[in-house]
C-alpha cells in the first residue's frame, strides 16, 4: 500500500524536471510521510524550489546565505538604533543632550513594541505541541535553572503543559536580567552584545524573560524580519501559526544535518506563502473580493450552491461566516485540526498553487465549503449555540476522506496509480462542477 | 449538560473585549468550563460559550462572545456587538499599556453597541500583585468616572470570575426585569434585549428555545 503510493511521488521528485502538476495531483492523496519527501514538495509548491532540480543547490545556497545577511543586518540596525540611546535610569526617558535623535528612540521602541508583540503570540504557539514546548537545555545557556522553570501548576482544571518562570519574576537578583523592558532600557548597553543571532533568548534585553526553546526564538527572529519587510502587513496574529507550521514540518521532517537550514527555509516560504494569502490579512483589502470579507461572502455563495439546505439552515439562524469562518481563513485551516491533520490538509491546499496565483486561496475555498458540506446532517439539527460551537470547533473527522471531497474531480478521474478502494467512490470535487455527496 | 443548556427564560449576550494578552479566552474558559491554560491561543476572530444561571429562580443563559484583542481584527469583528447587552472590557493589571487603552474599547463599544449595554471593568490577573502597574484605586477612580462597575480577578486563580460575571448578568437582569414591570401585560419586548436570531426570547415567561436538540 505504502509503495503504491510512495514510489511514483519518489519518482516524480526524482526527476530532472520536475512536473509540478503531477506531484500537486499525487500530494492530493497526502504526501508520503516518514520519507521525509513533504519539505521538498512544499518549497516546489511554494516556489522556492525551481524546478529544475540542476538549479536547486545554488537556489538553496544563495536564498541561505541571503536570509543571514538579512538577519545579520536587521538585528546589527536594531542594535545600532539602541546604542544610539541613551537613556536616564530614573525617567526612563532619553537623555537629549547626549546626542541620541528622537528618529534612533522611535525606532528602538517600534522594535520593541513589536518584539513584544510578537513574542507574545508565538509563547502561544502550539503550547500543547512537544517540539514547541521548554527546552531546558537551550533556557541554561542565558542561566535559567530547572528550579527557575518551576513545576506545573496543579491548578483545578489547569491542563497546561507550559512553564511559568514564577521564581524569575519573584527574584530581584535575576530580575535585573529579566525585568520587564520599562526598567530595562538603562541597562541595555550593557547587554548589547547579547543581541545577536546566537545569543537571543531576551534578543538584548528587550525580552523580560527568554525564549523557550531554539525553535521559539526561531520564530520570533522571522516574525521580526518579515514584519520590517513587509510594511502592509507588518505582523497580525495568525502569522505566527502560519509561519510555525512551515518550520516545524521544514524541521521534523528533514535530515538532521538540513536542520540548521529550516529556518532559512522557512522564512522564504513564508514570504512566498504571504504573496500567495496575503490580501487577507491586509486592513485596507478588508471590503474588497481578494480580501478576507470578500472570502466570507465567497464562502457563504459556494455553500449555497453546494449545500443549500446548510446554508438555509445558517441563514434562518442568523449566522453569517463572520461567526466561524474568520480563523479558517487567517490560519489557512492551521487551527481547525490537530498539527499532523493540519499539515495534511496544507499538502492539499497548497497544491492548488499550480492552478495559478489564486490556486491556493481557491483550494482553501473548496476545502472550507466541503467542511461544512462533511457535517450536514449533525449541522441541520444543531440550534444556533450549537451550530456556532461545531463550527467554532470543528468535529475531529477523517480529513483524507474530507479532502477526497474537495479535490478536482479531474484530480482523481485521472490517477491511474493509486488504488481507489480508500477513497470516495464519487468525490465530486468542488473546484470542478461538484455533485454533493 | 444538554439538557440544562437548553432551558433558560431570558437570554443575554455578552461580549468580552480589550487588548491581546489580558485574559480575555481564560476568564471565558474558567467561568464556563473552570478550565486554565498558561499559554493558551491567542483568539483569532471570535469565540463562543454559553453557561446559564439562576436568578431569583428564573434561568439566565449568558451567551459570552470572546473577541480577538487585535487592532487588526477590530475592522472586522465589530459585527459581533450586535446585540449585546453587556461587555466585559477586560485589561491587564500588569500591564498599564493594556489599561491606558480602556478609553480606546469604551470608544469602540459606543460606535458599534447598543447605546445601553452594561459595561464592566475588569482588572485581570490579580494573582501577579508584585508586578502590579495599575492601582485598585486608579481604575476604580476611571471606573466611576465612565459610569461602570469594576471588578478585579484571576482568571489563573479563579478568583472573582464567577462574582464579576454574575454581577454583570444580575445587573443586566434587573433592568430587564424593570423593563418588563414597566410594560407588564403587553408583549412588548425592549430591543436591547432581543439577540437578533432565532434563540431570542422574548421577556415574560418560561421559554424553550427554537432548537430541538443538540449536536454535541
Amino acid at each position: 500500500m505504502r509503495n503504491e503510493r510512495t514510489a511514483p511521488f519518489s519518482v516524480a521528485l526524482e526527476s530532472e524536471n520536475i512536473d509540478l502538476r503531477e506531484i500537486s495531483r499525487l500530494a492530493n492523496f497526502g504526501v508520503p510521510d516518514g520519507l521525509r519527501l513533504r519539505p521538498i514538495y512544499w518549497k516546489l509548491m511554494l516556489g522556492y524550489l525551481p524546478t529544475d532540480r540542476k538549479l536547486w543547490e545554488s537556489t538553496l545556497k544563495d536564498m541561505r546565505d541571503l536570509y543571514d545577511t538579512y538577519v545579520h543586518q536587521f538585528f546589527i540596525k536594531v542594535r545600532k538604533s539602541t546604542e544610539d540611546v541613551c537613556v536616564d535610569p530614573l525617567s526612563d526617558e532619553p537623555i537629549n543632550d547626549k546626542g541620541p535623535s528622537d528618529s534612533a528612540w522611535a525606532e528602538y521602541q517600534k522594535n520593541a513594541k513589536l518584539l513584544i508583540e510578537i513574542d507574545k503570540d508565538v509563547r502561544r504557539t502550539h503550547p500543547m505541541v512537544q517540539f514547541f514546548r521548554c527546552d531546558p537545555e537551550y533556557l541554561a545557556k542565558f542561566g535559567v535553572t530547572q528550579k527557575d522553570i518551576g513545576s506545573y501548576q496543579s491548578n483545578v482544571g489547569d491542563k497546561s503543559p507550559a512553564i511559568k518562570f514564577s521564581s524569575l519574576t519573584n527574584n530581584s537578583e535575576k530580575g535585573t536580567i529579566f525585568n520587564p523592558p520599562e526598567r530595562n532600557r538603562a541597562r541595555l548597553n550593557g547587554l548589547l552584545t547579547d543581541f545577536d543571532r546566537l545569543a537571543n533568548g531576551t534578543f538584548g534585553g528587550i525580552l523580560d524573560k527568554p525564549q523557550v526553546s531554539q525553535h521559539h526564538a526561531a520564530l520570533v527572529r522571522m516574525l521580526m524580519l518579515f514584519a520590517r519587510l513587509n510594511t502592509a502587513i507588518q505582523y497580525v496574529q495568525g502569522l505566527n501559526e502560519l509561519v510555525s507550521m512551515i518550520y516545524y514540518v521544514f524541521y521534523t521532517e528533514c535530515e538532521p544535518e538540513e536542520r540548521q537550514y529550516a529556518e532559512a527555509d522557512a522564512f522564504w516560504c513564508f514570504v512566498n506563502l504571504m504573496s500567495a494569502v496575503g490580501d487577507i490579512y491586509t486592513v485596507g483589502l478588508d471590503g474588497d473580493v481578494i480580501g478576507i470579507r470578500g472570502h466570507m461572502s465567497r464562502l457563504m455563495k459556494g455553500i449555497e450552491a453546494r449545500y443549500p439546505a446548510c446554508h438555509k439552515h445558517l441563514s434562518s439562524l442568523g449566522i453569517p461566516a463572520d461567526f466561524f469562518a474568520i480563523r479558517w481563513f487567517t490560519l489557512l485551516l492551521a487551527g481547525e485540526f490537530e498539527l499532523p491533520d493540519a499539515v495534511r490538509v496544507w499538502d492539499t491546499v497548497l497544491g492548488g498553487r499550480v492552478n495559478g496565483p489564486d490556486g491556493v486561496m481557491d483550494r482553501l475555498q473548496a476545502v472550507c465549503v466541503t467542511m461544512i458540506g462533511f457535517v450536514e446532517d449533525d449541522l441541520l439539527q444543531c440550534g444556533y449555540s450549537e451550530t456556532i460551537t461545531m463550527l467554532q470547533k470543528y468535529p475531529v473527522v477523517d480529513v483524507n476522506h474530507l479532502l477526497g471531497f474537495a479535490v478536482p474531480k479531474e484530480v482523481t478521474a485521472a490517477n491511474n496509480v493509486v488504488s481507489n478502494s480508500e477513497g470516495p467512490a464519487s468525490p465530486g470535487g468542488v473546484e470542478g462542477a461538484y455533485r454533493g455527496f | 449538560m444538554a439538557e440544562s443548556e437548553e432551558y433558560y427564560d431570558y437570554l443575554f449576550k455578552l461580549v468580552l473585549i480589550g487588548d491581546s494578552g489580558v485574559g480575555k479566552s481564560n476568564l471565558l474558559s474558567r467561568f464556563t468550563r473552570n478550565e486554565f491554560l498558561y499559554e493558551s491561543k491567542s483568539t483569532i476572530g471570535v469565540e463562543f460559550a454559553t453557561r446559564n444561571l439562576k436568578m431569583e429562580g428564573k434561568t439566565v443563559k449568558a451567551q459570552i462572545w470572546d473577541t480577538a484583542g487585535q487592532e487588526r481584527y477590530r475592522a472586522i469583528t465589530s459585527a459581533y456587538y450586535r446585540g449585546a447587552v453587556g461587555a466585559l472590557l477586560v485589561f491587564d493589571i500588569t500591564k498599564r499599556a493594556t489599561y491606558d487603552n480602556v478609553d480606546r474599547w469604551l470608544k469602540e463599544l459606543r460606535e458599534h453597541a447598543d447605546p445601553d449595554i452594561a459595561i464592566m471593568l475588569v482588572g485581570n490577573k490579580t494573582d501577579q500583585p508584585h508586578l502590579r502597574g495599575v492601582s485598585t484605586a486608579e481604575a476604580q477612580q476611571k471606573a466611576r468616572e465612565a459610569k461602570l462597575s469594576y471588578f478585579e480577578t484571576s482568571a489563573l486563580s479563579g478568583d472573582n470570575v464567577e462574582a464579576s460575571f454574575t454581577e454583570l448578568v444580575k445587573e443586566i437582569y434587573s433592568i430587564a426585569s424593570r423593563a418588563q414591570i414597566d410594560v407588564a401585560g403587553s408583549s412588548w419586548v425592549p430591543t436591547q434585549f432581543r439577540p437578533d436570531h432565532a434563540e431570542s426570547v422574548p421577556l415574560g415567561g418560561p421559554a424553550k428555545p427554537a432548537s430541538n436538540g443538540g449536536c454535541c
